[in-house]
């Protein structure tokens, strides 16, 4: 019998990362020891080759910060298909993330979280009711990096993190112009900030971004 | 009643048939005859104009007249010499005076005379079309920290591990030399080829399939560069190149 046990969760988050496609399997709610490890050397090794294309001097990776975050991919997206009574266990399935918010966490999240706004924007479609939409919804709204998204917007964009330093407000510039996130750009200080990032380039890369009018409150 | 002298509109003029050389000068009046007997060549058809011209005027040994009621005067004289003689064949001057073409002068030997191919100043106002930048730590720092719709419109070459040669506009904001597109060829933007008409028969001599761009230097050399060596700019591409080729600018 071969040595190599099937690693059904690094092989749906391989595939997710590679094709953009989900692999959902059976009943496998919990990820043993050996699979967390596996996950995290091929995250590790993924962190390296996206930080080529990163900006100034690339981060570290942060191991424990990539598992949870693929963690919740993969129990949301086997969630989204296949249920039994997994209310219960909600709770602790989707713990939040226990740890500094830096640069390195941000981006080593980034590499699995970055797919949670299209399933969640599923679940949502399929049942707004539902308990995993609000728990979903809850951390898209903290790793707003990961939550940039045409449709999706988080409710309140945590300025502080995001456009303090140069580094991480580059990187998350650079996200909302690729993904061309309208909403997120139309936020009155994102739109400003934006428009001068942009500068020369802003006609011939994001024509439909226009300055927002700014009414003076009373 | 005695005609006005301004009447007269044709004039003659008679030359030794050994000056016939010396006609060339007034061919170019389309509206004389010439016609030779054994001694003299006689032309005829001068208007008053024509015959005060230098043109006229600087023939040598000649003799000017005027035909009034058939008998030939001597220009300014009221006393006929004769008559022009009858047996006179006329035929207009430039039938007459055929042009030669020189001869091919076997004995020229400035065949090898050569044009230095230079460039020369130039006003119009040209597109940037490549900037050539030296690598080094500035312009390195500038392109790891451009964001990506900076540099994706951009194609690089690395030349000789030092310097950059980007193609693209707008390009970055890198301080280098920028260059203009003709013909394939790269020249320093504020040039132009001395001789412009050579630069067809400088492609065919140095890039006739059009594989290449010629990147010209102010000094008059050249390189070739490989169309297909350009790739695509991106962070990422940068420091691979950088690293593959163990550069540390």
């Amino acid at each position: 019998m071969s040595k190599l046990k099937p690693n059904f969760f690094l092989d749906s988050i391989a595939h997710l990362r590679a094709h953009g496609h989900l692999i959902i399997s059976d009943d496998l709610l919990k990820t043993t020891k050996q699979e967390d490890e596996d996950i995290v050397l091929y995250l590790e090794q993924d962190f390296e080759k996206e930080c080529l294309s990163f900006p100034f001097e690339a981060p570290r990776f942060n191991a424990n910060a990539a598992l949870w975050a693929s963690k919740i991919v993969y129990y949301a997206s086997l969630l989204l298909l296949h249920r039994k009574d997994t209310k219960k266990d909600l709770e602790t399935m989707f713990a939040d993330y226990t740890g500094v918010v830096d640069l390195s966490t941000i981006l080593s999240v980034d590499l699995t979280l970055r797919f949670l706004p299209q399933i969640f924007l599923e679940l949502e479609a399929i049942d707004p009711q539902d308990p995993l939409v609000i728990v979903l919804k809850q951390i898209l709204n903290t790793w707003q990096f990961s939550a940039i998204h045409q449709t999706f917007k988080a409710e309140d964009i945590d300025k502080h993190i995001y456009l303090n330093t140069i580094e991480i407000k580059q990187v998350f510039l650079n996200r909302i112009v690729d993904k061309k996130a309208i909403n997120w750009a139309h936020d009155a200080q994102i739109n400003s900030i934006l428009i001068d990032y942009l500068g020369y380039y802003k006609n011939d890369i994001w024509k439909a971004l226009q300055p927002i009018k700014t009414t003076n409150e009373h | 009643m005695a005609k006005n002298s301004t009447d007269i509109i044709e004039f003659l003029v008679r030359i030794d048939r050994s000056d016939l050389d010396t006609l060339a000068q007034i061919r170019h009046f389309e509206n004389l005859k010439l016609a030779q007997n054994e001694n003299d060549l006689w032309v005829k058809g001068f208007s008053m104009e024509q015959i005060n011209g230098v043109a006229v005027k600087t023939l040598p040994k000649k003799n000017i007249f005027y035909i009034k009621d058939s008998k030939l005067f001597p220009k300014e004289s009221l006393l006929p010499i004769g008559k022009l003689p009858t047996s006179l064949l006329w035929t207009p001057i430039q039938m007459a005076l055929l042009l030669e073409e020189p001869q091919l002068n076997h004995n020229f030997f400035g065949i090898h005379e050569a044009v230095d191919i230079q460039l020369a100043p130039y006003n119009d106002e040209k597109q940037l079309f490549a900037t050539l930048i030296n690598l080094d730590s500035i312009s390195k720092s500038t392109i790891e920290c451009s964001p990506n719709f900076r540099l994706e419109h951009l194609k690089y070459v690395l030349i000789n591990n030092s310097k950059l040669l980007i193609i693209g506009h707008p390009t970055l904001a890198i301080k280098g030399q920028s260059f203009w597109l003709y013909n394939d060829f790269l020249l320093p933007n504020g040039y132009h080829f001395k001789f412009p008409i050579l630069s067809n028969s400088i492609k065919q001599s140095i890039n006739s399939t059009g594989v290449h761009y010629a990147l010209w230097q102010k000094n008059n050399s050249y390189a070739l560069i490989k169309k297909s060596d350009f790739k695509p700019m991106s962070i990422s591409s940068f420091r691979r190149t950088l690293s593959l080729l163990d550069i540390h600018a």
